[in-house]
């Protein structure tokens, strides 16, 4: 698959000439190497070494391959064989040993997309049952032809198809796997790495091949009845098979046949021992395959759970917060090291395996394991003291069981800032109060400069008027009193404006409703008027005394009706009548105060943040208006909504409790 | 104080009682008597009221503000002299008022000084302004009463030209030109022939002669 994939065509072509000489080559000599016990001078022989090569040739190369196939049975033909150039059954022989492999590859491949690699059990199987179809195929075939030649007697059929059958699977089941596993590049990487790391695989590696080849020996020393010492050769290859799956096994069983072929020659035995030995052979194959198939198999799945297992490991270890698993009884069964980060002290053991207390409950106390959401608790620590966290429990089922998962996130430092904006609340608002001035500074200025004009006024014409050859003494008795007046005018502004920026603890004090809103509406007026905005109260009449701090809900009206005129003000003035309603009622035991606008309205998106600090659409102020007036009538029990009404236009309200409650 | 004899009527357009009363008070006590008005509405159906000699206008109004009402005077033809008041500093605005034709742009509070020098400076354009209107009413009322005949003689007369000329102009004699300009000089009571062209440019000097 590596080959097809190149896109050098250049190179694809050198690669694969060069890869079909080295085939043929190949071929060629094993050929040569196996040419023992033949039956007839036809080559039928016990082992077949050539078929196993093209077979995983044509498995793991491609069927590009198929080409040179004949190229490669000719030239054996010829070279090791002796036969005739030119003759038919040469030519049959080829083509249908050609044939025959390219279907079984071609099944392997494309059909039932066996993994070269022979990853699994299943790949196994299949390579078995197809190689067997095919070399049954292969040897009926050949054997039919040479007997349709008049090469082979009728009678000796059934054991040359036999021993051609035997030779062909035979070869296959011993040689293929191992050219197969070999042949991939990552496995041989893999391979040379883990020798490399431990070398003393290596003298394993040498130990356990030496092993086979004294057993092989020993077979045939013993001398009597050798085939039932075969059996020795089971112990080895099992062995190995299962410490080094399929790759030991199809190595060792490459080992064991070229020790068992050499033993047979070098003995010297005829052909049908040697068929006979062979049968035993397949027993051996068979078992050595599908065991070592399985161990690998079982070793990858191992494998992947294990780095399953470490990924997850780590995601536990780098967690911040603590996650502790707990059975029924609340019994800690594991905890990640975040917990004794988190719960402190010493000695108490590793955060995976250690128990860093007996139970739960130990470090949070009081938590119900039933109770599934999160909680705001305390936690102990080793020593004692106490922290705030926020626990999620979730119940799971392992092994069929009840098991428990807490998770415990320090919220220390969240409930430390929110302590500190509360202990500020009170300069926040402050603050906010002087930002507020701050926008309406101009018009406040110039509702200053009118009483301060009235007065030079005034003043001129006294002047004037004490200048005339008859003082008038009326009219300037009258303007000096009206002086007076402007002039305590001016100072009630000033006055106003200082009281709502005074700083200070919240004093509640029963407050009439409508001082309070005469009063804002003295301060937002002059900013209303500037932006042509009528300002319009409505206040029930008879409405019971509040208990509230006056400078604060001044505050949280004045907030709302700046917004109100903020809002107003982007809208063309020729529209309709820009108005801001301020209404008190009575509801509920309670006085609900009301800003409403006919303005645009608020953006739903933005509704949801609307008391969010930082919220704004304003370019000036600092965003938390709305926050602290919702805090501030927090403080006095109420509270602070923006109302649906499906009317168009902005509407705020917020309630107040009675004086006498 | 310039010489001015009726007593002139100054409008104070402000929103806010006490300044209206304050302002009242000081123009009553140097003689001139004031119109106050709450509203730009309130003193619309008077914007090109001749009786008024000068108008005080806030820029902060309810409704119509005051430089949306000094425009309207001005497109109306009104020829109120305006002096602007404001609470805010505003140059922009300042600019613009000026640049139309207000006489002042006066920041509040404001010195009474101030006030006055340019409310003088008002009261003296609009007396200008009527005493060129009274002349060219008596000079129009004086033309009323020459014939067409001798009109046409003026005309040429006050443009330089010779008897002689004028006679081969109107293809009359010399004689008879001489008759008619003593009648015209006669009628338009002008002493001189100088005098007669100032008179004349008076009316060139209003539009729509």
């Amino acid at each position: 698959m590596e080959i097809e994939a190149s896109t050098d065509s250049r190179g694809n072509g050198q690669r694969f000439a060069l890869t079909a000489l080295f085939y043929v080559v190949s071929f060629v000599i094993l050929d040569w190497i196996s040419f023992i016990h033949p039956f007839a001078p036809f080559g039928l022989k016990p082992w077949d070494p050539p078929t196993a090569l093209t077979l995983a040739l044509l498995i793991r190369l491609g069927l590009g391959y198929a080409v040179v196939v004949p190229v490669a049975v000719l030239l054996a033909d010829i070279l090791v064989r002796g036969m005739p150039v030119a003759s038919l059954s040469t030519l049959l022989s080829g083509s249908a040993i050609t044939a025959v492999h390219v279907s079984a590859a071609w099944i392997l491949r494309e059909i039932l997309v066996v993994d070269p690699r022979l990853s699994r059990l299943a790949d196994v199987v299949r390579l078995v049952s197809v190689s067997l179809a095919a070399t049954s195929a292969l040897a009926t075939s050949v054997v039919l032809e040479f007997t349709a030649a008049g090469l082979l007697d009728p009678v000796d059929f059934a054991s040359a198809a036999v021993r051609s059958w035997v030779g062909d699977f035979i070869g296959i089941l011993a040689i293929t796997p191992a050219l197969l596993v070999f042949s991939d590049r990552a496995t041989v990487v893999g391979l040379i790495h883990a020798l490399r790391n431990r070398p003393t695989r290596i003298l394993e590696a040498v130990l356990q091949g030496g092993m086979i080849l004294l057993t092989v020996w020993l077979v045939f020393e013993l001398k009597a009845d050798e085939f039932k010492f075969f059996y020795l050769l089971f112990l080895p290859n099992i062995g190995i098979a299962v410490r080094h799956g399929l790759e030991g096994a199809s190595a060792s069983l490459l080992l064991t046949q070229v020790g068992l072929i050499a033993a047979l020659t070098i003995q010297g035995y005829g052909a049908t021992e040697v068929v006979e030995f062979q049968m035993l052979m397949l027993a051996l194959c068979l078992t050595g395959l599908f065991l070592g198939a399985i161990v690998s198999e079982r070793s990858h799945a191992n494998r992947a759970l294990a780095e399953n297992q470490a990924r997850l490991q780590a995601i536990l270890d780098t967690a911040p917060d603590a996650i502790l698993t707990v059975d029924e009884s609340g019994a800690i069964e594991t905890a990640n090291p975040a917990v004794e980060r988190m719960f402190g002290g010493q000695g108490l053991g590793q955060g995976r395996r250690g128990r860093i207390a007996q139970k739960l409950t130990d470090l949070l106390p009081g938590l119900k394991l039933d109770a599934e959401g999160i909680h705001e608790m305390h936690g102990v620590r080793r020593d004692g003291t106490t922290f705030p966290v926020e626990v999620t429990v979730g119940e799971t089922a392992i092994a069929s069981q009840r098991r428990f998962i807490a998770i415990a996130r320090d919220v220390t430092r969240r409930v430390e800032a929110e302590a500190w904006v509360h202990q500020h609340q009170l300069q926040l608002a402050h603050a906010d109060r002087v930002s507020l001035v701050g926008e309406m500074a101009s018009a406040i200025a110039h509702e200053e400069s009118q009483p301060l004009s009235a007065i030079a006024a005034y003043t001129r014409a006294c002047l004037l008027l004490l200048k005339a050859p008859v003082v008038d003494l009326d009219k300037v008795n009258v303007s000096l009193n009206k002086v007076a007046r402007q002039a305590a005018r001016a100072g009630e502004i000033l006055r106003r404006l200082r009281e709502f920026l005074q700083r200070g603890e919240m004093q509640p004090e029963a407050i009439a409703v409508a001082d309070l809103v005469t009063a804002v509406a003295e301060l937002a007026r002059a900013d209303a008027q500037d932006h042509g905005i009528r300002l319009e109260l409505d206040v029930a009449p008879d409405l019971p005394l509040v208990l509230a701090d006056r400078v604060h809900i001044e505050q949280v009206l004045l907030n709302l009706v700046r917004n109100a005129v903020d809002a107003l003000s982007g809208q063309p003035r020729e529209q309709c009548q820009r108005a801001i309603l301020i209404r008190a009622r009575e509801r509920n035991s309670r006085v609900v105060l009301t800003v409403h606008d006919n303005g645009p309205g608020i953006d739903p998106a933005i509704a949801e943040r609307l008391f969010h600090p930082f919220t704004s659409t304003k370019t000036s102020g600092m965003g938390l208006g709305l926050t602290i007036s919702r805090t501030i009538i927090e403080a006095h029990g109420g509270t602070l909504v923006h109302e649906l009404t499906g009317r168009p236009g902005t509407t705020f309200s917020f309630d107040l409790a009675f004086a006498d409650e | 104080m310039s010489t001015l004899s009726a007593p002139l009527t100054v409008a104070v357009i402000d929103d806010d009682d006490g300044l209206r009363d304050a302002l009242a008070t000081m123009f009553d006590a140097l003689g001139f008597s004031v119109v106050g008005f709450a509203s730009a509405e309130a003193f619309q159906p008077r914007l090109d009221d001749p009786t008024f000699a000068c108008a005080l206008i806030d820029v902060r109004l309810p409704g119509i503000d005051g430089m949306a009402l000094f425009r309207l005077m001005r497109d109306s033809g009104s020829r109120i002299p305006v002096i602007i008041l404001t609470g805010h500093g505003d140059i922009p605005m300042a600019v613009e008022a000026l640049k139309a034709g207000a006489i002042d742009f006066i920041e509040k509070p404001f010195d009474p000084d101030r006030l006055l020098d340019s409310v003088r400076e008002a009261l003296e354009r609009d007396s200008e302004v009527r005493q060129d209107q009274a002349v060219a009413e008596r000079v129009r009322l004086l033309i009323g009463r020459l014939t067409p005949r001798e009109q046409e003689v003026m005309d040429l007369m006050v443009v330089g030209h010779s008897n002689k000329a004028i006679a081969s102009r109107l293809g009359i004699s010399p004689r008879t030109v001489e008759v008619h300009r003593a009648r015209v000089m006669e009628k338009m009571a002008a002493r001189s022939l100088a005098e007669l062209v100032r008179m004349c440019l008076h009316i060139q000097k209003e539009p729509g002669t």
